[in-house]
């Protein structure tokens, strides 16, 4: 207690129940109306809220945060410590991409009909703007767009080509 | 060895390497720990009772995601704060809407002494639209010291302040919060 009035690091000590007060302070707060008043805003200070935050569920909140960081975890973020993983799945959506694009890839077309591609395809749904543009710079441009225009036409194919080419419609 | 009951709770830190690790049952052990101070602070700050349970979720959540940046120069919990206030902050912002301060009445405390009670809804109704008018610092130390209990230390790491300038700000808020309640 100073001069005047108690300390308020002691009212702070009291309302968190880690000191009482002495006989003589508790005669001074009884007399004090400016301590008593700084007694009352920290005793509600300290029980304020109560009832609001009473109504948030920390079972519900765990439950939703765990599933949303299960759901959101392939979203690759900055601060997350595993940037080697993250950019090795960057590489091989690229080169899945990149085979999938690219004509006359080693894919072959029945791999490319097993619905391999739609893995790739969900895992770019969870890149944001910035890691689609990464992916986009890892992919090169066609070899020569020419080459896919010139491609040979139907009729100069082999009939396994043909076979093949068929097979990948179904 | 020591039954399972007997054995002490784990510190947040050791949670928090536990989750780094792959436990997800630390993310749910820590969210039971600090849920309820996370909401208290939340409203006291300002945050509309009805937003509490999203702003708690989206605390943690952020918190969980970004816990590559807690190196543990502020506790877990005051961590967990600074990221709830600023996220209160821009919710709200996003949201083009105004922190509600004025509360009704069944967002205040409980109690069987009806008499008790109505100076207690009153003393919270002032306390709250006072501190509504508090800059943003002022409001926060004065929580985090006299509703969290936390040391001057722990909100100048949790608030990027210096433990002095966080004093004077609790001393300001004390002051102003007294002349607004007379």
């Amino acid at each position: 207690m100073n001069d005047s009035h108690l300390d308020s690091e002691r009212l702070l000590a009291v309302v968190q129940g880690q000191a009482r007060w002495s006989a003589e302070e508790a005669e001074h707060l009884e007399q004090c109306a400016e301590c008593r008043l700084e007694w009352n805003l920290v005793r509600a200070t300290r029980s304020l809220g109560r009832a609001p935050a009473g109504r948030v569920v920390p079972a519900r909140a765990a439950a939703t945060v765990v599933h949303r960081l299960r759901t959101e975890e392939q979203v690759p973020a900055s601060v997350r410590s595993f940037p080697a993983r993250w950019l090795v799945g960057l590489a091989a959506v690229a080169a899945i991409v990149f085979a999938v694009l690219i004509p006359g890839g080693t894919m072959p077309p029945d791999a490319a009909a097993s619905g391999n591609e739609m893995a790739v395809l969900h895992e770019l749904d969870g890149l944001s703007e910035a890691e689609l543009e990464i992916v986009l710079e890892t992919i090169p441009p066609p070899a020569d767009a020419a080459t896919h225009v010139e491609a040979a036409p139907i009729g100069e194919l082999s009939a396994t080509d043909l076979e093949r080419m068929l097979h990948s419609m179904e | 060895m020591r039954p399972l009951s007997e054995e002490s709770p784990r510190s947040d830190p050791d949670l928090v390497d536990a989750f780094r690790s792959g436990e997800e049952s630390a993310a749910t052990e820590l969210v039971h720990r600090h849920a309820g101070a996370l909401g208290r602070y939340l409203y006291g700050v300002g945050a509309d009772p009805a937003d509490l349970e999203d702003l708690v979720q989206e605390t943690f959540f952020k918190a969980f995601r970004a816990l590559g940046g807690w190196r543990g120069e502020a506790t877990f919990r005051s961590w967990l704060f600074r990221i709830g206030g600023n996220l209160r902050k821009d919710w709200y912002r996003k949201h083009g809407r105004r922190v509600v301060l004025p509360i009704e009445d069944q967002d205040l405390a409980d109690s069987s002494d009806p008499e008790g009670e109505a100076g207690a809804t009153e003393m919270e109704r002032k306390l709250r639209e006072g501190l509504g008018q508090l800059p943003r610092l002022q409001r926060e130390v004065f929580l985090l010291r006299a509703q969290q209990g936390l040391e001057y230390e722990e909100i100048c790491a949790a608030l990027g302040t210096t433990p002095g300038s966080a004093r004077v700000h609790y001393h300001h808020a004390v002051r102003r919060l007294k002349e607004l309640m007379k």
